[in-house]
């Protein structure tokens, strides 16, 4: 019990050192704005205006645009290191009146250190146009390219975080990393800032809700998703895999899990028709089964299991079962109905009826039950009454 | 005593099966039909109020491994805010026009908006001259409403204090906040007695309630200013740092590269003036 | 196997034998995993609801409660099969050796002994049950003079019996779900899946309502019918439920002057017993 005592007194104090550090590290900006100077990052002097938090507007769609920057919270984000002007090409003049949209693709300044170049996204979006989300293909233009997710969609400019966090079990291995970096390179928030930079992709920055929330918030909204072919994927909700993200399980399967699983990436999802997608037949028995050697939720799972519905059919498969005439006479105007017809095999459909009769069956049977159950009841206790009043005669 | 359990057998049987099971059907509705097709139309503005206005305002949860961040959530915004000011109680300009007040001048309006969440609107929309001048100013809390000591002392972020400055007056000799609670009662009634009055009726408490606006409201040389400042900004407990970085050569360098060579006319009077930002529906 | 009498008669009332200590246990036995099962199922059916978390919550949350259920599941499933090897036994006790000793044991008059034993549908419960409806729609004013087992008894048999062989196998697909699609195509987990959690949902729902109500609730017993504890059943409730079997155990006992007539059949002056059972000690 005392041994136990001193250790977690022992951790304390390094948590308290390691708060310290970490407060400095934060304060820094704040120290250097109130020495009277402008902080390190801002040396354009854009926050003299942009770090009023009421800076902001309503965009002519109604759409609220906040110009605010976290002078903390950027400082110590992925891009902290950058200049606004960096990434905000053409801003150099008040007003901005030469405002261009943000591009990922932007070289920016900083050296990639293997190659020695200037740093742009480009082979992120590069790979992001040929995946799922993207439209590269000038001969097949995907129709409302406006409902496709941009680089912001989904991305904003997160805060360098450590493996588990900084007060987690993984304070001893940072503590140890870093003495060992800080031998050679001396300066402590350099190597800080270096060792964020290698665990900040070592971990899931958004929980599954989060993912689920983020992927549902266009996958769900089954308008957007019918005029591009899709399904809305609602049914996942009916799911055990959902009951686990519900109650919260440590690694509960989201979205990414499957679509996105390890030795996959996120800008590079492929339509399940590809080969290169990881709920192609091919390769989802892997994707269930053993992700790389690091994560095997199913270990046992076979062709057979992989080759089952995990999200339920939804509207495609309605469409089909719902009668030829009616896609025969609207096919040309919905893509869902033409989609539906491609890509639901007549096995699927079959499964997709059978499922439907035992959700039809207990549809039926449980009212059908209980209803007469509930007749049965109230109908005895009216007897009951009755005979009650006819014996207190 | 039977018939009560009758009842309660009832309803507990009926959330359990029937209500559980039309549940299940309106959900699956909503997704096995086409919508392209089938989809009954609902009432288009009720649900696009619903949609823009209702349910825009959902909160995203950032984790930082070390702390989670929950903030309003911008879809597609890429930095990271941080920051909630509080709801303003006091203000009964916003209860019509908006936190986000400014709108008409595309130049302008992200200024207007960044000054409004740290000034109240009445220290730049109405001219208080002759005896009712005070050239008094103070901090007012926006979450009580109460007068506060400077809160910019105390080394907080800029624009970050969670208060607000708001003019004094005089009216008959004694000093007075300009939002005095008359005022502020005024405009509540009106709000909500609307749906009762008549068009007639409107006009004359809108008027009454803009009674004190400017047409010409203070402009950013009334402030930013080397002599003279509208706002004594030492009482209100500014540095002299400050102080000489909002008359400094960059501010106001920047001012007049404004108006001189973008809106020229906005301090001409009669031009541009300001009636009431429009109210938000 | 305890020796019981027939007809136990304390403080002056009658009360009549009705269930073996074994059937006893194994209705509690049934009862507690099942409560067990409905209570750390449910919170996953309806993840959405309030009291789903603070439910799964008592059973040891995420970690522990499926663990409670997979447990309770496995026991009740021990006890479905024990309990076919008990009918089993039984029967070859009862009517194979019988049929055996008298040398006519074939397949007909095999299926004449299943189709007699008691908890078999018959033609009767038919009868009953319209008898019923006549009852309960005013159309007399006499109830049904029911047997050993009633129709209801039999519905509360055979509906756990079928819900147990649904949901057994379904629960045993979803949670070996690698193992069946060796055997099965992948797709049979989606309807384990529906087909769990519905039968579950009705199986529930019977039980709280209809077999709660008939046992416990009904003004009858209410607030709690004892016989599932002590075996023995009331006078009263005797005549009430199984007016057949109470006048042939009477006459078989040698009580046949103190047979009570049927409620409702004109004989309005009997006397009426006290209108709760009081417990029963042996």
């Amino acid at each position: 019990m005392r041994m136990r005592d001193t250790r977690r007194s022992g951790s304390y104090a390094a948590f308290k050192i390691m708060l310290a550090l970490l407060a400095a590290a934060l304060a820094f900006p704040l120290t250097a704005f109130s020495a009277g100077g402008e902080i390190r990052t801002d040396t354009e002097n854009c926050l003299i205006c942009h770090r009023y938090p009421g800076m902001g507007r309503f965009d002519e769609a109604g759409v609220k645009r906040i110009y605010y920057i976290n002078e903390m919270k950027f400082a110590n984000s992925v891009h902290g290191k950058l200049k606004c002007t960096n990434c905000h090409v053409g801003l150099d003049k008040i007003p901005h009146t030469d405002i261009r949209k943000v591009d990922c693709t932007t070289q920016c300044h900083l050296k990639e250190p293997s190659t020695e170049r200037e740093f742009s996204h480009t082979n992120m979006v590069e790979k992001y146009n040929h995946s799922v989300h993207g439209n590269s293909d000038p001969n097949n233009p995907k129709p409302f390219p406006e409902d496709l997710p941009t680089c912001t969609y989904c991305h904003d400019n997160s805060i360098r975080s450590p493996l588990e966090g900084v007060w987690g079990t993984s304070q001893a291995l940072a503590n140890e990393t870093l003495s060992r970096c800080v031998g050679c390179h001396t300066k402590d928030h350099w190597a800080q800032n270096y060792y964020l930079h290698v665990t900040h992709r070592m971990r899931h920055l958004r929980s599954q809700a989060e993912i689920i929330k983020l992927c549902t918030s266009c996958h769900e909204d089954s308008e957007k998703m019918s005029r591009h072919g899709l399904d809305s994927i609602a049914t996942f909700k009916d799911t055990f895999h959902w009951n686990l993200v519900k109650f919260k399980v440590k690694d509960a399967p989201d979205c990414i899990s499957c679509h996105v699983p390890i030795g996959f990436t996120t800008h590079d999802i492929r339509p399940k028709y590809d080969q290169a997608s990881s709920v192609n037949k091919r390769n989802r028995v892997n994707t269930c089964s053993n992700q790389g050697g690091i994560q095997s939720c199913h270990p046992g799972a076979t062709d057979d299991f992989a080759g089952g519905r995990v999200h339920a059919y939804g509207t495609k498969a309605q469409l089909v079962v719902d009668g030829a005439q009616s896609i025969a006479v609207e096919a040309d105007e919905s893509l869902l109905s033409e989609r539906a017809r491609r890509d639901m095999s007549e096995r699927e459909i079959m499964n997709f009826k059978i499922l439907s009769y035992i959700r039809l069956f207990y549809k039926i049977l449980i009212p059908m039950v209980i209803g007469f159950m509930v007749c049965h009841q109230t109908l005895d206790l009216l007897a009951t009454l009755r005979k009650n009043r006819h014996n207190s005669h | 005593m039977l018939l009560g359990l009758t009842v309660v057998w009832t309803v507990m049987i009926w959330n359990l099966t029937f209500a559980h099971l039309y549940k299940g059907d309106s959900h699956e509705v909503q997704t096995a039909k086409d919508p392209g097709r089938e989809q009954p139309k609902p009432v288009e503005g009720k649900a696009a109020f619903q949609k823009q206005i209702l349910d825009s305002e959902k909160t995203v949860k950032l984790y930082l491994g070390y702390q989670v961040l929950e903030q309003k959530q911008l879809l597609g915004h890429f930095h990271i805010v941080d920051i909630q000011l509080k709801p303003d109680t006091r203000n009964y300009c916003i209860s019509c026009h908006g936190d986000i007040p400014h709108d008409k001048f595309k130049d302008l309006r992200a200024f207007g908006n960044m000054h409004a969440s740290f000034i109240a609107c009445q220290t730049c929309h109405i001219r208080l001259e002759g005896d009712q001048a005070t050239h008094i100013f103070k901090w007012y809390d926006r979450a009580t409403g109460q007068i506060v000591p400077s809160p910019v002392k105390d080394g907080a972020l800029p624009g970050t204090y969670n208060a607000k400055i708001i003019p004094f007056e005089r009216v008959d000799g004694a000093l007075q906040r300009i939002d005095s609670q008359a005022r502020i009662d005024f405009a509540a009634e009106y709000r909500k007695q609307e749906q009762s009055l008549s068009e007639v009726q409107k006009s004359k408490a809108k008027k009454i309630i803009h009674q004190q606006v400017s047409k010409q409201p203070y402009m950013c040389e009334s402030c930013h200013v080397q002599q003279g400042s509208l706002l004594p900004f030492e009482e209100l407990g500014y540095s002299k740092q400050r102080i000489d970085a909002f008359v400094g050569t960059e501010v106001i360098g920047m001012i007049k590269n404004y108006t001189q060579f973008y809106l020229p006319h906005i301090l001409e009077p009669g031009i541009g003036s300001h009636e009431p930002e429009k109210k938000v529906q | 196997m305890e020796k019981q009498f027939t007809i136990k008669i304390k403080n002056g009332r009658k009360y009549f034998y009705r269930f073996s200590l074994n059937q006893r246990f194994q209705h509690i036995f049934l009862f507690s995993t099942v409560i067990t099962l409905v209570l750390t199922g449910m919170p996953l059916k309806f993840y959405d609801t309030r009291w789903a978390k603070p439910l799964y919550a008592i059973f040891g949350g995420i970690n522990y409660t499926p663990v409670v259920h997979k447990v309770a599941g496995v026991l009740l499933l021990m006890l479905f099969v024990y309990h076919i090897g008990y009918l089993i036994y039984n029967f070859t006790v009862d009517e194979v050796k019988p049929l055996k000793a008298a040398g006519r044991l074939n397949l007909p008059s095999l299926l004449q002994a299943i189709m007699r034993q008691p908890m078999m549908p018959q033609w009767r419960d038919a009868k009953e049950i319209l008898q019923l409806m006549k009852y309960l729609f005013f159309l007399t004013p006499e109830r049904v003079a029911g047997d050993k087992y009633t129709w209801k008894e039999k519905f509360d048999y055979w509906a756990p019996f079928w819900g147990i062989v649904i949901i057994g196998s379904s629960g045993l697909i979803r949670w070996q779900k690698e193992l069946f699609s060796h055997l099965f195509s992948g797709e049979l987990i989606n309807y384990a899946v529906i087909a769990h959690g519905d039968e579950a949902l009705l199986a529930a729902l019977f039980l709280f309502i209809w077999h709660f109500y008939n046992v416990h609730l009904s003004t009858m017993v209410f607030p709690m019918g004892t016989v599932f504890l002590t075996g023995y059943l009331s006078e009263e409730m005797m005549i009430h439920e199984h007016y057949g079997q109470y006048v042939e155990v009477m006459k078989q006992a040698g009580l046949e002057r103190e047979i009570q007539p049927l409620p409702g059949s004109g004989d309005q002056h009997r006397a009426r017993g006290p209108e709760t059972a009081a417990p029963v000690g042996y």
